[in-house]
Order: C-alpha cells, then structure tokens, then sequence
C-alpha cells in the first residue's frame, strides 16, 4: 500500500569488487539489481569500488562499460581536486563537462580513505567547477561503526564548503547517529546540505529533520553492496513523518538534484 | 514471499500479526550524543507506531552514572506503562556495598525481570575483575534470572560462567553486527550451551550478515534487541522484517524466545 507509492532511489551504493569481500557479498550489476529487487529500489546512484581503492581512474570508466545495460543505474564518478594530474591533463572544467557530456550528473568524494583535506586551498577549484554545474557531491567519510562519525567528518570544513558554495548540493553519506549535535546547526544554516539516511539510526532523527529543517534535506541510501538496505528501508516506511516527506526522501530529492544539474 | 516481510514492506502496523519483544532496550540521555525522544512516552509512542508490545529496558543513567537513580527511573515507567515494559537492574559492581540492597529493592519492590551488565561503561573485565560480578551472579542464580550482556568474555570464560550458573539465563548482545569473517565466539557459544542466547542489536548491518548468524545458532537462540532509544527501533528491526528467513524463525526472534525467558 504505502510502500508502492515510494519511487525508491539508492543514492548511496556501488559495484565492483574490493580487496575484503565479506562472504556471499555481491559486486556484479546483476547481483545487485537482484538485491534491488528484493527491497522494492527502482534505481540506484552507483559508482565503482575500484575508485574507493585506487582513486578515479580506471575506475570510473570501467562503471560506465558495466552499467551500460541497466537504466537503473545512474552513474557516479568518483573525482579528486587535480593538482597531482591523478585526473589526467585535462583542467578539471573539461573533466567535469566531458563528464556531463557521457551522462554522469553526479561527483563522489572520499576525504578520509582518499587523504584529502576539504579546505578551500585544496579543494577549490573542483568544488568551484561543480558549484557552476549544480552537480551533486557525494562526501564518504569511511565510516563504518557510528561512533566514528563525530571525528572521522571534519564539521569546520562542512561548515566552509556550505557556506562558500551555496549552489553546490553537499551529500553526506552515512554519517551515524552521534552526529545531530554537529548537523543540526549546520541544516538550520544550509539548504544546500543533505545526508543519506543509510546510517542515520538517531532515534527520532529523521522525523525532527523533517519537522525542522525540511524533508528536502534528505536522501534515500543503503550503503549497498556492503550494508543491508534493510535498516535504512524499514525506517523510512515506520517514519512518524506524512507520506510527502517519505516519497521526497525515498526518491524525488534525488530526482531534483540531479534534474537541477546545468550541463 | 514471508507475510511478515509483505507487512514491513507496507509499513504495516505489525502489532495485530506477530508478537514483538525488544529484549535490548535503554532510556534516558546520552553525555556522549543526543539521544532524541528517550523518555517512556516517546518510547511508547515509537514503539506503538511499529506494534513492539514490550522492551525490555535500563537506563542510560544506570549505566554512565548512578545505577540506583537510572533503576528509580525505569521503575517509575514500569508504573507508567504497566506491562509495556521490562525492567532491567543495572548493578555497578564498583559499588559493592550496594548491591545487595539494590538487588532486592529492584526484584522484590520495583519488579523488575532481568539483569543488565555492561562491562564496557562500567569498565570491568570479566577476565581480571569477574569477582566482583559474583554477588549478582549468586542472586540470579537463585531466582533464575535472565542477564543481559553487554559483551563477552573469552569462549572459555563465557563456558565457564554459563556452566557454573546453569539457572542463569545469558543473552549476549550486538551480535547483530557481526561482519561474518571473524570469528564471533559468542554464536558458537549460544549454539553449544542450552542456557547462552544472543540478541541481534549492533549498529552496522553487514549485507546477508543476520542470515548467516540465524543459520550459524538457529533461530531458538535468537532475540530481537534494537538498543533503541540509543539507535533507531525501526532500523534496528528490519534486518529480521526483511530477513531471507521462514516466517516461523521470526516470529521465534521477534517474541517468541524472549517470552520463554522473561517467563511472560
């Protein structure tokens, strides 16, 4: 009943094997569309762990060539600030328009396994270029146990990178639940800021979002392959929010931000 | 496909067609983290929203400050919300000169049900310091109580422990989030030893991780613990709603074993 009136969007998964493969874990497009199957997820923002591991390239050309036959994958590149030339030559606006030239409406970051400081010296120009283009970021700080998310996100940048790129829409990806002390100031500063909810178990959490800050600041995502969509599911469904706020959270948010993207 | 897995997938209200038991359950705030909604009503409340009939609970106090006034407090909701939820008396044995008026206030005038240990706030190990568990031991032992278990000792102590203290029931908790590549001797404990249960709270969902535990114990040996207020209960749930598992394994996870334990 209710559960059919959810368009579910994943934007928070991959494919691709990684050096620790838990047992039966799957990695293959088809693996994971049948997982998707099972928990009723229409689509999913995807990108490759092969980028999580060895940085973007080869990477996030292999992603495109295995996802080709699935419309339910939506592609994510997984991109870095330049100054090393780990991206190649070109400057990172040809990068980012070539990107946008072969469907890709969507950039991850991993500032904890990738080493990266997220202050403007660093990172300007990349958040820059994608501030021009509307196109959503996606931040994976590496967390795995909640209890990590207090130290492992660095606030004070989140905090800058909002602030100074008002028309970047930040995506927090699997922030735990120790973290509204943080977060809550930063929702009440910042419309461009969003998190997914694959790890979000704050008890109330995401019901005091919705009444606070707005349903429009959070996305449905499971962590998959790696994490069960089965947490994140279930507490979207046995929210105390009104039906508007689910579909927004389960899907539309996602939609629109990848809708806003100015190619 | 499983009813119940239909159910949750509506966002049904579950409480009409199975009996849920959350044996794993606080109150109360948090010094570390903001614990949204953690009084007894928010707790009701939540808890009517899914069809959790009971949980079983002790308090944040309890275990991060004053035992006695987190016991106080949980008494309190019991008298609240009568027969909605379960006490736990926590026992800080760094207070030994209290703990055995404690014990009675909490059995014989709170009514509560069951013992909670957390060796990990409490910071006492079971290796070098189990002396000092051995008063609540002896009083469980007596009354065939159940104890919840923040942790574990090694597999050879945990033997030692459930062999020694056969009217005790264990329940040994956050195997839920157990990552499947290391070993968890708690599981094999809980499969070999008839009075060693697990709980299936713990935070990190690993994909496919809780059918495997289900396989590795069975399903007799299992309760539904969510840790909540301190973690989401309609996150912590749906690893067993949405479960690759008969619908009869669940309904055993979900009530069925807690009952048999907390005798209700």
């Amino acid at each position: 009943m209710l559960k059919n009136e959810i368009d579910l969007f994943d934007c928070n998964s991959t494919i691709g094997k990684r050096a620790v493969r838990n047992p039966g874990c799957a990695y293959t497009p088809k693996d994971i569309a049948s997982i998707m199957d099972y928990y009723k997820i229409s689509r999913a923002l995807i990108s490759h762990a092969m980028c999580e591991g060895n940085g973007p390239f080869p990477g996030n050309e292999i992603l495109l060539s295995e996802i080709n036959e699935y419309d339910r994958f939506i592609p994510c590149w997984v991109l870095l600030p330049n100054s090393t030339g780990e991206l190649g030559d070109k400057k990172i606006s040809d990068l980012v328009n070539e990107m946008l030239e072969r469907g890709v409406k969507a950039a991850k970051i991993y500032p904890y396994n990738h080493r990266l400081c997220l202050s403007e010296w660093c990172m300007r120009e990349l958040l820059s270029t994608l501030e021009e283009h509307r196109i959503p970021l996606l931040m994976d700080f590496g967390i795995v146990h909640y209890s990590e998310g207090s130290w492992k996100i660095p606030w004070n940048d989140v905090y800058e990178i909002c602030k100074n790129h008002k028309n970047l829409p930040v995506i927090l990806l699997r922030i735990g639940g120790n973290v509204n002390r943080n977060l809550f100031p930063l929702l009440d500063k910042f419309e461009n800021l969003h998190i997914d909810i694959s790890y979000y178990i704050s008890n109330g959490g995401l019901e005091i979002i919705c009444e606070k800050f707005g349903a429009s600041h959070l996305l449905f995502g499971t962590g998959m392959p790696t994490y069960s969509p089965a947490g994140p599911l279930s507490m979207l469904l046995y929210s105390d929010v009104p039906l508007r706020d689910k579909k927004m959270i389960g899907g539309e948010n996602m939609d629109r931000l990848l809708k806003s993207v100015i190619i | 496909m499983s009813y119940i897995y239909n159910l949750a997938l509506n966002g049904s209200y579950l409480g009409e067609h199975v009996e849920i038991i959350d044996c794993h359950a606080h109150m109360g705030p948090h010094g570390e983290f903001h614990i949204p909604r953690n009084t007894s009503e928010w707790m009701i409340k939540i808890m009517d929203r899914i069809g959790v009939s009971k949980a079983a609970v002790s308090h944040c106090i309890s275990l991060e400050s004053d035992f006695k006034v987190g016991n106080a407090i949980v008494y309190e909701a019991i008298k609240k919300f009568p027969n909605r939820f379960i006490g736990y008396a926590v026992l800080n044995p760094h207070y030994p000169e209290e703990i055995e008026g404690e014990l009675e206030r909490c059995f014989k005038h709170y009514g509560m049900k069951a013992i909670k240990f957390h060796q990990s706030l409490h910071q006492i190990k079971y290796s070098s310091d189990f002396e000092r568990y051995k008063p609540v031991l002896e009083y469980a032992e007596s009354n065939n109580l159940t104890m919840l278990c923040h942790g574990f000792p090694s597999p050879k102590k945990l033997e030692e422990i459930a062999r020694g203290y056969i009217n005790v029931n264990f329940i040994i908790a956050h195997c839920g989030s157990w990552n499947m590549r290391e070993e968890l001797e708690a599981l094999s404990a809980a499969k070999h030893i008839p009075n060693v249960y697990v709980d299936s709270s713990g935070s990190v969902e690993w994909y496919g991780a809780f059918e495997k535990v289900v396989a590795k114990v069975g399903s007799d040996k299992i309760l539904f613990g969510s840790d909540f207020p301190w973690c989401n209960l309609a996150f912590m749930i749906g690893r067993i709603l949405f479960a690759r598992i008969a619908d009869e394994d669940k309904r055993k996870i979900l009530g069925l074993n807690a009952k048999k334990l907390y005798k209700i």
